[in-house]
């Protein structure tokens, strides 16, 4: 195998692909980690929408599934049961990690980013201790605008993080998110009750996601 | 001893060159890329029919861009290289033996991806009599012939500049017949050792002269200044030279040639300005560029150009 074009492996490729089928993107996840752990492919965050699915992380319990029997799809990655689709960013950060055992740290740091963003966009979210993703807790209760779920094998993660900007919410009445049943879910649009889109988030989700990553990255 | 990562021992001029660490790439070196459905497509058939492409192989940045145009390029004559260039990461050595085969193979391959348009690249064979001219005008044949509405770049080593096995490949017509002059006369001889300046301005020549639409590629970053770079693109246009991209040089491994200078957009934008002054037909500058980025595209512009020079 050779690098005809001269190495650029050290760099964190930006790839918008759009609207993709959560198997063909997970398919490209591997191949990704594949090519990183070969030393052939660079860093890569994948940025792009799911249609309609429902996946479900190793934790998930029976009770958190869609009564009706919808397909859902088991995925390898923590957490439990979660749903993507239109007017979602999910975002798969395919990086070598710096320290290959700080999976903890990783996370916070694109939960960071992703609160800044949210901040900066006029929402306050914050994160919850024991809680992984990106929350909104006021009077009104505890509710979730992004999720977070990782896995990282031979220090390269995979898998990643799902930003609700304007998607139709009651797809998630179906389950119970994440497996937390006291509390709920809910999008930029929703909170800032206005019109907000994705072309409009996705250049924000781009550059928070890169700087943050800059900083775990080998 | 220092030993490569395949356990042989580093040659003189690697262990020069991995004496000098790896440089901090400046930030305008990024990718950022956008993949539709016609690369989806592909790369799932590439995948599933096992089939090979320096797009993925040498992972290269514009695989999304190259492949949503249906556009791809393949390297012939095995994965060794018989001459050793500073910049290159094939492998040099005592190649395979000649796969007869191959064009068969690469035309099958164009047309399961249905390409519009495909360059054919590959390394030198002086271990071959006829430097693997046969494989390559073949290669041409097999490709046109079953992909009547393909077309071809031929990107091809010099032959040595011998016109009898240079006529073997230009007979075959290629859409495009280009081989790369990559780097100034000053440093040639270090850089490519087993090339030579003005030979390789006399391969574009012979092309042009045969009358094919030729094309060439200049790496910057080598150590060559600015006012060399305008030499050579004016050797090359003289030389009969059509088309030209103009590109960063990369450091594949630290066994490579150093970076010695990281040109910025705003030059390889002057740089573009300049070679259209200069008279090229086509034009691409850019820092990740390559000399096959965007292949179909140049071409048309040099056919629409050449028609109406003709008038």
């Amino acid at each position: 195998m050779s690098t005809v074009a001269g190495s650029l492996v050290d760099h964190t490729a930006v790839i918008h692909a759009g609207i993709l089928d959560y198997q063909e993107a997970w398919q490209l996840q591997r191949d990704t980690v594949e090519g990183i752990i070969a030393g052939t492919t660079p860093n890569t965050l994948f940025l792009l929408q799911h249609p309609s699915v429902y996946t479900a992380g190793r934790m998930t319990k029976p009770e958190d599934r869609p009564l009706d029997g919808t397909p859902v799809i088991e995925v390898d990655r923590g957490g439990k049961i979660t749903w993507h689709g239109l007017g979602q960013i999910v975002g798969y950060p395919i990086v070598k990690l710096k320290n290959r055992s700080d999976v903890v740290g990783f996370v916070r740091a694109v939960e960071g980013a992703l609160i800044d963003l949210c901040i900066e966009c006029g929402i306050p979210a914050e994160c919850y201790a024991e809680r992984s993703g990106v929350w909104i807790r006021d009077e009104k209760g505890d509710r979730k605008i992004a999720a977070i779920g990782m896995r990282v094998a031979k220090g390269v993660t995979m898998h990643g993080f799902a930003l609700n900007v304007n998607p139709d919410l009651t797809a998630y009445d179906k389950i119970i998110p994440c497996g937390y049943s006291d509390t709920g879910v809910t999008s930029m649009a929703k909170e800032l009750d206005r019109d907000i889109t994705i072309d409009e988030v996705m250049p924000l989700v781009e550059s928070k996601i890169l700087t943050a990553l800059t900083k775990v990255i080998s | 001893m220092t030993l490569a990562p395949e356990g042989r021992k580093l040659l003189r001029i690697e262990a020069r060159n991995a004496a000098v660490p790896i440089e901090k790439k400046p930030e305008w070196i990024k990718t950022r890329a956008i993949m539709g459905p016609e690369y989806t497509q592909l790369r799932s058939l590439v995948v599933r029919e096992g089939l090979h492409t320096v797009c993925q192989e040498a992972a290269c940045p514009n695989i999304f861009e190259c492949w949503e145009d249906r556009e791809a390029t393949f390297l012939i004559g095995g994965e060794k290289c018989t001459r050793r260039c500073d910049f290159c990461n094939i492998d040099t050595g005592k190649p395979d033996p000649l796969d007869r085969d191959e064009p068969r193979r690469v035309a099958e391959s164009v047309r399961s991806m249905e390409l519009r348009y495909a360059t054919i690249t590959g390394v030198t064979r002086d271990d071959l009599p006829d430097e693997g001219a046969w494989l390559y005008a073949e290669t041409i044949r097999a490709v046109h012939e079953l992909n009547p509405g393909t077309g071809v770049e031929m990107l091809a080593p010099d032959f040595s500049g011998k016109p009898h096995l240079l006529n073997e490949v230009f007979e075959t017509r290629p859409e495009v017949f280009a081989h790369n002059l990559e780097t100034v006369p000053r440093i040639f001889k270090e850089i490519r050792p087993a090339f030579r300046y003005d030979r390789s301005l006399d391969v574009i020549s012979q092309a042009q002269a045969f009358g094919l639409v030729t094309k060439s590629n200049l790496i910057l970053g080598m150590g060559e200044t600015r006012e060399e770079v305008t030499q050579a693109l004016v050797d090359l246009h003289e030389a009969g030279c059509d088309l030209i991209t103009i590109t960063q040089y990369l450091r594949p491994t630290p066994k490579h040639h150093p970076v010695v200078r990281w040109v910025k957009p705003a030059e390889f934008v002057e740089l573009s300005q300049e070679a259209t002054d200069i008279g090229f037909l086509g034009v691409m500058s850019g820092p990740l560029v390559r000399s096959s980025y965007r292949a179909g595209r140049l071409y048309k512009q040099a056919q629409e150009k050449k028609a109406l020079l003709r008038g």
